[in-house]
């Protein structure tokens, strides 16, 4: 276990070590730079751009400028970025927490409504729930997110339950902690619920058909035939099976936890990492663009890390062959 | 036993609900503090309103930073509009400079030295007295200089935009304090936009920034960080100061007890207790929070009025026409005559030699149909531009330079004027047997510019010229018009207003927006020459009307000239709930301009 980790870090650094060197020479082949747009205003003088270009570094060859960022990246200093004049990090951790909240909220919709509404549709293969449930499934399956968005937005505009995007209210400040929580609650429901509807129906079609799978194995003819009951069948055996492809799936779930969602984020007017790191994409902010590159690698792998465990946690086999 | 039971349960109870109680306790809105009036404040010609409600505006970006010595963005010059003030500023209806922290200014003799009277016994919003010192500081943060420890070259101390702007005849403006309300300046030459571009800097409070100067850190102060940890340290003078700031979501400002304006029953302004900017990136989502009542103003592209305009109704707004948009787009071709450093020219020597030519250009200009343009793209909500300067601009532009209506023919005249001719299918050639065909680049992404090129291509077709269009994106787009020079023409649009002295980059021969042909050493051709020689008069010209002759005259070459090619200037429009009173609409500036004056007789709008 030890050395599968040791091994699992040491390749991580590779990863980040070559992302980041690729990533930082395609921006550099990139035409223009950071300073670009500012050059053609007329009120900012070209003596004042040069003198920014010099301070950032950027009339510096591209790896001489990776170098630097490396040195400084190891000391854990990501640098500034160049739009907001403040560090990376600071800038980051502002928008980080309201997207980490969507994320998770997203995530536990999903998957509490997806694995029982798969398992259920397998039990009762070919009944009207099963069918409705396969029905609906297709169509949110089929429907683009950002339609889904504009629809669910339209039906709200409409009816005025839920506030039309942003995280908190105006008077956000001065409420009470309850009324606080209640507040992103209520704010959370539309983007839940637009990046969800799609997830669920996607991973429900999945979990259905894995159950079924299993339903069908000798084990559990055996299982029947020694007289164990249903219940104990479907959720100790099949379940623990079945639920296998899933938990990988949570491993990339879990590196997009911190990558925000931009199309949600533009439509709903959602605070979050996504229109950051897109805006800092399009202005050549060339540090943001890094870190947040880095930051979704390193929860790439984490996650694959943590869905290698739990696997090998629901999985005896793969414990086995592991040792 | 069950007594004491049931007591604990009680205790329970009464613990639980007081907790419950306590988390459910508001944090009061801070109640506007209504401060006597004193000092030397300005009396506001508005009706008299009454204090109170929000106004609820929309920003299409985050502010980028709070200080004004860094580079920021569009919602950054609007916020530190709100927060900030400078010496003077302009009053967009009587188009003039009026007080703000400076009441009055003298001229010396010698035209060269203006003594500037400062308002006193006015405060920051933290209460310190404002005086001469904090502008004696703000020029300070602009203009110190220090000796580079390597290379022995004077730079600024805090390089900012504001260092090049104030170097005046060659040198750095002198300035000092009089007294404790007096602050003197010194240009080295004759400077008439000087009240114009003095007006430029924001004063800056010295007993909050001293020490970070000192430290030399000024540029790193004022972040966005700031403004979401401490808002309280970011202080000014301006009629509203920072309450809160979400990132991504909204900034929410509260009335400056201690700004400097009151009307005329010495109520201070502003009258608006609280100011909301939420930020909306997408601009059909602006308009949409606009017409579904969720906004107080916004402005409206002239594609969107159909839809919104009706809405008003039901959310009790009105769209009021602004007039013509204060920029300009244009199209251009390169005149660069030089070499790249491979030795290949940057534009195809033929190509020069025809774009080169002023009927070349003034024909391609007949052969455009910009009503056609006006008609299709923009409704028929835009008119034809005609000079450098935006009719928005109502005091410099001049309404009569050259112009050059539809006329195909005429510009089929030109081009055989010039020596070229026609094949039988109607296609042009140059007079040694050259297809006329050009490359044209266009932003890409923006549905407007796409149906612009495609307009352009065809009028191009109906002259028998071949143009290849090719969109790019912005960066690209910029590095072939500013570093490489490779390509044939092009099209983009600057923002403008105000005192045209502003606009040297583009005018003058030697600017690095002389986008045609860019920092030239000498001026080229005999127009510019021209040109760069009445732009020095006008800077040396103190009577305001022959500065305007001037100007016009500068227009005139433009026109005649036709560096650039100008299109269209679109009419803007801007929606305003009707409760809101004092509103003053003019084409040179936001329809809330006038934002501390704005008033609501209904109070139920609060937070």
């Amino acid at each position: 276990m030890i050395s599968f980790l040791i091994r699992r870090f040491i390749s991580l650094g590779f990863l980040l070590f070559f992302v980041s060197i690729l990533v930082f020479f395609l921006l550099w082949l990139s035409p223009g730079d950071f300073l670009a747009e500012a050059s053609i205003r007329p009120d900012i003088p070209e003596s004042f751009i040069e003198e920014m270009r010099q301070n950032y570094g950027l009339d510096k060859p591209w790896y001489i400028q990776y170098l630097i960022w490396v040195k400084n990246a190891i000391t854990l200093d990501f640098g500034h970025s160049m739009s907001y004049n403040i560090p990376v990090m600071d800038l980051i951790a502002q928008r980080l927490p309201a997207t980490f909240l969507l994320s998770c909220t997203s995530m536990l919709f999903v998957w509490s409504i997806a694995i029982p509404l798969g398992i259920l549709a397998a039990i009762k293969q070919d009944s009207w729930f099963d069918k409705t449930s396969r029905f609906l499934a297709s169509i949110t399956m089929s429907i683009p997110e950002f339609l889904l968005a504009v629809l669910l937005l339209y039906l709200i505009a409409r009816t005025g339950v839920l506030p039309i995007g942003g995280l908190t209210s105006v008077n956000h400040e001065f409420l009470s902690p309850i009324e606080k929580i209640l507040d992103y609650l209520h704010h959370l429901i539309l983007p839940t619920l637009v990046l969800g509807t799609v997830g669920i129906s996607g991973m429900m079609r999945v979990m259905r058909a894995n159950f079924m799978d299993y339903m069908r194995e000798d084990f559990v003819r055996t299982a029947r035939a020694k007289g164990l009951p249903e219940g104990t069948i479907m959720f100790k055996h099949v379940l623990r099976n079945a639920i296998n492809p899933l938990i990988t799936s949570f491993g990339f779930a879990f590196s997009s936890l911190l990558s925000g969602s931009l199309l949600v984020e533009k439509v709903l007017n959602f605070p979050g990492l996504g229109l950051l790191i897109f805006d800092s994409f399009m202005k050549e902010d060339q540090y943001v663009v890094m870190a947040s590159i880095l930051m979704s690698c390193t929860m790439l792998v984490f996650g694959n890390l943590l869905a290698d465990i739990l696997l090998a946690w629901t999985d005896p086999r793969i414990r086995s062959s592991a040792k | 036993m069950t007594v004491l039971r049931s007591m604990t349960r009680t205790h329970l109870f009464i613990f639980l609900g007081s907790f419950l109680l306590l988390s459910c306790k508001r944090i009061p809105i801070p109640e506007r503090v209504h401060l006597p009036i004193k000092g030397d404040m300005e009396t506001a010609e508005c009706e008299v309103g009454k204090h109170g409600g929000q106004l609820i505006l929309i920003a299409s970006t985050e502010p980028k930073t709070f200080n004004p010595l860094v580079p920021g963005d569009y919602t950054t010059s609007i916020l530190l509009g709100r927060i900030l003030n400078s010496l003077f500023t302009y009053d967009p209806i009587k188009l003039k400079y009026i007080p703000s922290l400076a009441t009055s200014w003298e001229v010396s003799e010698d035209k060269k030295t203006y003594k500037i009277h400062l308002r006193k016994g006015i405060q920051w919003s933290d209460g310190h007295p404002f005086t001469a010192e904090d502008v004696i500081f703000t020029f300070d943060c602009m203009l110190s200089t220090v000796k580079d420890p390597e290379t022995g070259e004077i730079k600024p101390r805090f390089p900012s935009r504001n260092f090049v702007q104030y170097t005046i005849g060659g040198e750095l403006l002198k300035y000092k304090k009089i007294d404790e309300h007096t602050v003197e300046f010194k240009t080295a030459d004759l400077y008439a936009p000087f009240i114009n571009d003095i007006s430029y800097a924001d004063i800056l409070p010295k007993h909050k920034l001293l020490k970070y100067y000192e430290e030399n850190s000024l540029l790193s102060q004022w972040t966005s960080k700031t403004a979401i940890e401490s808002p309280q340290e970011i202080i000014g003078t301006g009629p509203f100061k920072i309450l809160s700031y979400s990132p991504g979501e909204r900034i929410l400002l509260e009335a400056n007890p201690y700004y400097w304006k009151k009307d005329k029953e010495n109520n201070r302004l502003p009258y608006i207790d609280h100011l909301v900017y939420k930020f909306v990136e997408d601009s059909n989502a602006q308009t949409i929070l606009f017409a579904t009542g969720e906004s107080d103003s916004t402005g409206i592209s002239p594609e969107d009025l159909n839809w919104v305009k009706p809405m008003g109704k039901v959310h009790d707004f009105s769209v009021l026409e602004k007039g013509p948009d204060s920029g300009i787009s244009f199209i251009w071709f390169n005149l660069h005559p030089g070499k790249s450093k491979e030795g290949k020219p940057y534009v195809d020597p033929v190509k020069l030699g025809w774009f080169s030519d002023k009927r070349f250009r003034q024909a391609i200009l007949h052969a455009y149909n910009r009503q056609a343009l006006i008609d299709s793209v923009y409704f028929g909500k835009a008119k034809v531009l005609h000079s450098i300067t935006s009719p928005a601009n109502k005091k410099w532009h001049n309404p009569d330079t050259f112009k050059y209506d539809y006329n195909p023919n005429r510009s089929r005249e030109l081009f055989l004027d010039m020596g070229f001719y026609y094949d039988n299918e109607g296609l042009l050639f140059d007079e040694k047997g050259n297809r006329v065909q050009f490359r044209f680049l266009v932003p890409g992404g923006s549905s407007s510019h796409e149906a612009r090129a495609t307009m352009f291509k065809e009028f191009m077709r109906k002259v028998g010229i071949d143009l290849q269009v090719r969109f790019l994106d912005w960066s690209t787009l910029i590095q072939k018009i500013q570093t490489t020079y490779d390509y044939d023409s092009a099209t983009m649009g600057f923002s403008g207003g105000g005192d045209p002295s502003g606009g040297k980059a583009l005018w003058r021969s030697d600017g690095h927006l002389h986008i045609w042909h860019p920092k030239q050493k000498q001026p080229h051709t005999e127009w510019e020459k021209q040109v760069d020689t009445l732009w020095n008069q006008q800077e040396k010209e103190l009577d305001p009307e022959k500065r305007l002759g001037i100007f016009n005259t500068i227009q005139n070459i433009y026109s005649e000239e036709l560096p650039l090619l100008f299109l269209v200037n679109p009419l803007t429009y801007s929606g305003i709930k009707n409760e809101w009173q004092n509103v003053k609409v003019t084409p040179e500036a936001s329809i809330i301009w006038n934002i501390d004056e704005l008033w609501i007789p209904s109070q139920d709008k609060k937070l």
